[in-house]
């Protein structure tokens, strides 16, 4: 048992209870004196599914609620029907704006931002912790300024409220911090599946995000949890989809290249976007401390008066207004000043400070953006049959692909939230587009973005995708040491080996088995062995693995340890070598790199 | 050792590690069921709140609603569609506030608005109707005949809440009268037939028949009216429409036995559309029938009639070769002017050649001669209103009578 784990588990109490009659007296042992593997080797792995699942439902109560309290807060604030020239516009996201900053400096830090970078920074440096009051604060922050009109989502709070459950939750229960670290995902998973009403989107967000990367370990419980938080929600919320839209038939190819036109355009805002708020997030930053009290109500300010001079729509969340753009109710002019708009309000509004999230609004500019191109197509080219609304969804799915970089997500979140599978083809034409361009374009995600800027270095998916993956063909070299069959006496294959001045070589053995050697192993056992020993009997037991060219290459070097060389094999012809690999070979190959 | 499950251990415990794996059992049953308290009070928190969420979103959508409908109510489109925006916000799924919304726009004159809304409610509808009504409604409006033509005919075979077949013969009507406005007469003449084979009621038969008539469709026209006319309690305004109708085909004689029909007929209680005309046309009936030279007419009484008509378009044509009776004030082009000169001339040539007086005695002798004058009289006639300018008088009736001669007495 690891120190750390030993100090997590001391955290768990001493208390002893008082013993039955009939059991002997007996000194209770001090949690830091047990040895948990002995005592309870499963209980971990056990309490880490059942955790997932109250996690899960906990997270999706919270998310609700976090809900309920920004719907509230709107209409308390400005009221059930924003409209153009009220001055509540402008008062409201100022005053609003100024006990927020107030809060996050004085009260609640651990609140500033979207949540995402901080439940990534929770996994894998601070052991998974995030603190009870971050979870209270974000919670209440988060509620006030989206309420007010900032240009922010609930999801990406969500997405930390959730983790912060289960970090509260776990440690409660003196998990192993090895477990403390994967509940952050977990419960990441749950607050955002509850948000999006979409458990796959939720999951796929937080492998490809949040977590960096594939983990059986974590999978089965992110899974539990984020449907456990979907079916809570889905009993407040409703089972429908997020979007309704009417199912779409792609009938003419045609109009296929118009969704390659719509990847294209969100590929470019994705980009401006992003450029955009890693251009004024660290300028504010680095201002005076000071200043954070007053960037939060000047950002509201802006927001403000956009709302007050024509374009309520880009205050909030936005999604009563994505659906009415799926209906068709702007028009395409319309779209496109509130799809730059929004980029200029929620610029503003992240960059500040404010608590909130991307997720909203990314979605809101890429509905706007398709369905812009929808009606305009749809006037200019009546011979296609355009509808508007998949327009857009595929557009939310563009920009989430292009924005976020999280491409596999982006169209299972475009298929939950809509319900509607028929929209698939031209969801993944255009965010592969837009993905392709906006990574040409800004080689960066925008939360890897934000970690730089942060000074921290977290994993991402997307460093992954750039990474090159060796295997071991690329480090294989042709068959030439010499292959010595197990019939044969040791005499004999010395006498081989001597003749072709070999060092190393592979033995050949039934059943398609191998083994490696040296040739001064093989010259000590001829000198102890009798005349006429065959190779095969002294042999160690043990034969090495079986190994294929298209493993990584660093499956070889755990082997490397034990066998002088290996045998690569082909996979379709069993005891067939294709090559060998060395010590020498591996590292050479990864120093080339 | 009983081995349990959730805790298995693959070694025997000591004492002391059996008492703090038991403690932890408990320790953790405790936390298990403390985090299953604390789910369960603030489920019981969230239902509150958003009980109290969801009390407030459909009263607010109600409240939207109304003044949406209130305002137009009041023709104030502009009012209405921020407050039906505003109710959908709060219950985006009620279908019957989302099209009072796209009513709304299109009232407003926002007709592009209006038309994506409607287009977006018929992607999920499209069999709906209302929605494919106004969204022919609002292409009319905007030009686009051929989406109008092709959402009407949705329309008509659309679904339709309560009495479909009224609303779709309703809609098929609207369909005609866009047709006329289009000059598409022979389309609209076929859909009005269709509508009369579906419904043969008085008013769907009047409002088909007068329909026929803008149609320039007369004939199938007068035959509905007459058939309107044909029943208990008579219609007067069928009577006056077969009249009407029975005129323009230059049917006097019935022409003349409807309007007087419907002009004695009617009453306060049951007027005719047009009275004035009515009068004017049995007038003008009357005098046709009363010059019209009737095979049904005594042999003598009919010559006389021929003898009559041919004085009168003999002088007729005398006026107008010399001028006296005026020119054709209307402006004519040059090669018009030449065809008139040598119908003219040619009109010269057979009262040249013609009798210079008719005489009962001579018609008898030769009833091919009767023929001859009159088809003369016609065709002065319709010579010289070209030349001359119209007629006035005998003239003028007999002008009416030569544009179909076979008409007048065709029952």
């Amino acid at each position: 048992m690891s120190t750390a784990e030993t100090t997590t588990h001391s955290k768990m109490g001493t208390a002893a209870p008082s013993l039955p009659e009939t059991m002997p007296s007996v000194e209770p042992l001090q949690m830091s004196q047990i040895d948990m593997l002995k005592i309870a080797p499963t209980r971990d792995e056990r309490l880490f599914l059942v955790l997932s699942i109250f996690i899960g439902i906990i997270s999706g109560l919270l998310v609700v609620s976090f809900r309920v309290a920004i719907n509230w807060v709107q209409a308390l604030t400005l009221g059930s029907a924003p409209q153009p020239g009220l001055l509540r516009l402008i008062f409201v996201p100022v005053i609003m704006g100024s006990v927020v900053a107030a809060l996050v400096q004085l009260v609640f830090p651990g609140a500033r931002g979207s949540g995402v970078n901080q439940t990534k920074a929770a996994l894998y440096i601070y052991n998974g912790y995030i603190s009870f009051k971050t979870v209270i604060g974000k919670f209440i922050t988060s509620a006030l300024a989206l309420g007010a009109g900032f240009s922010l989502g609930p999801e990406d709070p969500s997405l930390q409220i959730g983790a912060g459950v289960a970090s509260v939750i776990s440690r409660r229960l003196g998990m192993s911090r090895q477990r403390l670290r994967l509940f952050a995902p977990v419960g990441a998973a749950a607050g955002l599946a509850a948000a999006f009403n979409a458990p796959i989107a939720a999951i796929l967000f937080v492998i490809e995000e949040v977590i960096g990367r594939w983990s059986a370990a974590v999978l089965g419980s992110v899974v539990l949890s984020a449907i456990s938080s979907v079916v809570v929600a889905r009993r407040f919320w409703g089972s429908q989809p997020m979007f309704q839209i009417p199912s779409l038939t792609v009938t003419d190819s045609r109009e296929l290249l118009a969704y390659a036109v719509l990847g294209v355009i969100g590929g470019l805002a994705a980009s401006i976007f992003s450029h955009a708020l890693g251009y004024l997030r660290p300028r504010l930053r680095s201002l005076p401390r000071w200043t954070f009290f007053v960037q939060t109500p000047i950002a509201g300010l802006g927001v403000g008066l956009i709302g007050f001079f024509g374009f309520p729509q880009v205050m909030g969340p936005g999604y009563e207004v994505m659906n009415r753009a799926m209906h068709g109710q702007f028009l395409w002019t319309t779209l496109l000043a509130l799809a730059l708009l929004k980029i200029l309000a929620t610029t503003l509004s992240f960059s500040s400070g404010t608590p909130g999230g991307m997720f909203a609004p990314t979605l809101f500019i890429g509905a706007m953006l398709g369905a812009s191109i929808g009606t305009f197509e749809k006037i200019h080219f009546p011979n296609l049959h355009i509808t508007v609304g998949a327009y857009a969804l595929v557009g939310m799915g563009v920009l989430f692909a292009a924005f976020l970089r999280v491409p596999l997500t982006s169209v299972f979140m475009v298929l939950e939230v809509s319900g509607n599978y028929s929209i698939i083809l031209p969801v993944i034409l255009a965010n592969t587009i837009a993905y392709l361009v906006s990574r040409t374009l800004q080689p960066h995600s925008i939360f890897e973005v934000f970690t730089h800027q942060d000074g921290l270095d977290l994993p991402s998916m997307e460093e992954q995708r750039e990474e090159v993956v060796l295997h071991l063909e690329d480090a294989l070299r042709p068959l030439s040491v010499p292959i010595i069959d197990a019939g044969e006496t040791l005499s004999s294959a010395a006498a081989e080996l001597d003749a072709k001045q070999a060092e190393v070589f592979l033995v050949k053995l039934p059943g398609h088995a191998w083994y490696s050697m040296t040739r001064a192993e093989l010259g000590n056992l001829a000198v102890v062995s009798a005349p006429g020993t065959v190779v095969a009997s002294v042999l160690k037991a043990d034969r090495i693995p079986l190994l294929f060219p298209d493993l990584p290459l660093d499956s070889a070097l755990p082997h490397l340890a034990r066998w002088p060389i290996l045998p690569i094999q082909n996979r379709a012809s069993r005891g067939s070598v294709e090559g060998t690999v060395t010590l020498a070979d591996v590292l050479s190959r990864y120093q080339a790199n | 050792m009983k081995t349990i499950p959730f805790f298995r251990a693959s070694t025997p415990l000591t004492p002391a590690e059996r008492l703090a794996k038991r403690n932890l059992v408990i320790k953790d049953t405790l936390a298990l069921l403390s985090i299953f308290a604390v789910t369960c009070v603030l489920a019981v928190l969230t239902w509150l709140i958003f009980r109290s969420y969801s009390q407030h979103q459909s009263d607010a959508a109600a409240r939207w609603k109304r003044r949406g409908e209130q305002a137009l109510q009041n023709h104030n489109a502009q009012a209405a569609v921020y407050d039906l925006r505003t109710a959908l916000g709060y219950g985006q799924d009620d279908p019957a506030t989302q099209i009072e919304l796209a009513d709304a726009l299109a009232q407003a004159g926002r007709l592009q608005e209006a038309t994506s809304y409607f287009n977006t409610l018929w992607e999920k509808q499209p069999g709906n109707g209302y929605i494919n009504l106004q969204l022919a409604r609002l292409a009319a409006q905007q030009g686009q005949r051929s989406t109008a033509l092709e959402r009407y005919q949705a329309a008509i075979y659309g679904v339709w809440e309560g009495d479909g077949a009224v609303r779709r013969r309703a809609v098929r009507l609207e369909l005609v009268r866009y047709l006329i406005q289009e000059n598409r007469f022979a389309e609209a003449r076929d859909q009005l037939l269709i509508a009369a084979g579906n419904d043969k009621s008085t008013p769907t038969l009047m409002a088909v028949a007068g329909l026929l008539a803008e149609a320039h469709a007369p004939s199938d026209a007068l035959r509905f009216y007459r058939e309107v006319a044909g029943r208990r309690p008579v219609e007067v305004q069928a009577l006056e429409g077969a009249g009407e109708m029975a005129f323009q085909l230059g049917r006097y004689t019935m022409a003349r036995g409807y309007l007087d029909r419907a002009l004695k007929g009617c009453s306060a209680a049951h007027p005719l559309k047009n009275q004035a005309l009515a009068e004017k046309n049995l007038q003008i009936s009357n005098a046709v029938v009363a010059i019209y030279p009737s095979e049904e007419l005594p042999q003598r009484e009919r010559l006389l009639r021929v003898v009559s008509a041919y004085e009168v378009a003999q002088k007729r044509y005398t006026a107008c070769a010399n001028g006296d009776a005026g020119q054709n004030q209307a402006p004519q082009n040059g090669s018009l002017q030449i065809q008139n000169s040598e119908q003219i001339a040619a009109l010269g040539n057979r009262w040249r050649n013609a009798k210079p007086r008719l005489t009962v005695a001579a018609l008898v002798d030769s009833e091919q001669l009767e023929k001859t004058a009159m088809q003369l009289v016609y065709d002065t006639e319709q010579v010289t209103v070209r030349v001359c300018g119209e007629p006035t008088g005998k003239d003028a009736v007999l002008l009416r009578i030569a544009a179909s001669p076979n008409s007048v007495e065709q029952q």
